[in-house]
């Protein structure tokens, strides 16, 4: 007696996966919609809030760099000063880029000096003696026979470049330094004993 | 700045009153001012201060997005004020 064919399966029959006693991974949810459930419209606003900030240091920045060039526009020995500062403020921006790239663990001390080098020790400065010297030409070309403002004209386009050229080297050296900054320099010796407290201190 | 580097049909033809003006004259003035456009817009960002605000732009980019991304790694809640 023949048996009936079985028909022919069209596709490999489903494999029943094994029961899951626990939830092994929590539903999927984009970040946007995690963000909008978790902390609501005040997420989206803090986020921005930091977006704006740094809009804000751009602005700083392109005011600072048009007052500069305004004051030294009629220095002859000096007359780019404010595309020298925004050059020092972009290579010191560059530079924070780069070293959160290679410093990492580095990156909110690099953030917080960033903002302390460009617009503490360049801007400011920079937009301050630029300002004073600004004044201190039109004094003298007004007639002023004062030994210090006339001095001060002469001298001021070299001082301005010392905040706006110095610090930038000087942060760079520091992020530079960020890479070895945590290594130990002692040989293997030198180790032991301080580790096991035959260093000498101990007495 | 020299922005009339090309010269459109209608510039030729006042110019010239002999030569005939063919009825392309609208997009071939939409085209010149477009090129003129770029060839402006490429003149102002080869000045040195443009290009040093689009590298500071750029990099204040990179931080901002760096300090948002700590700011979800730390998951801070936002500050609400008390009622």
């Amino acid at each position: 007696m023949q048996r009936a064919a079985t028909p022919r399966p069209l596709a490999r029959p489903a494999v029943t996966p094994p029961a899951r006693t626990h939830r092994s991974a929590p539903p999927r949810m984009s970040r946007r919609r995690r963000r909008r459930r978790n902390e609501g419209l005040r997420g989206v606003s803090v986020r921005a809030t930091v977006y704006l900030r740094y809009l804000s240091y751009w602005f700083t920045i392109v005011a600072s760099g048009a007052i500069a060039h305004y004051c030294f526009k009629s220095v002859p020995e000096a007359t780019s000063g404010g595309i020298w500062l925004m050059a020092s403020c972009a290579f010191q921006l560059v530079v924070a880029a780069l070293g959160t790239m290679f410093a990492a663990h580095r990156r909110d001390e690099i953030l917080e000096q960033m903002r302390g080098y460009v617009f503490g020790y360049t801007v400011a400065p920079g937009i301050g003696v630029a300002i004073f010297m600004w004044v201190a030409r039109n004094m003298v070309s007004s007639g002023s026979e004062d030994m210090f403002i006339r001095t001060a004209v002469a001298a001021l386009p070299w001082i301005y470049f010392i905040p706006v050229l110095v610090p930038a080297v000087i942060y760079l050296k520091m992020v530079a330094g960020f890479k070895t900054i945590d290594r130990i320099g002692l040989d293997d010796e030198e180790i032991l004993k301080i580790y096991t407290r035959n260093d000498g201190l101990q007495r | 700045m020299d922005t009339q580097f090309l010269k459109s049909p209608s510039t030729l033809a006042r110019r010239h009153p002999a030569e005939m003006v063919s009825g392309m004259d609208i997009l071939s003035h939409g085209l010149v001012s477009l090129f003129n456009g770029a060839y402006v817009a490429v003149r102002l960002m080869l000045s040195p201060a443009m290009l040093f605000l689009a590298v500071s732009g750029s990099s204040l980019a990179w931080l901002a997005r760096l300090e948002v991304a700590s700011l979800d790694r730390r998951a801070a809640k936002p500050e609400v004020g008390r009622h």
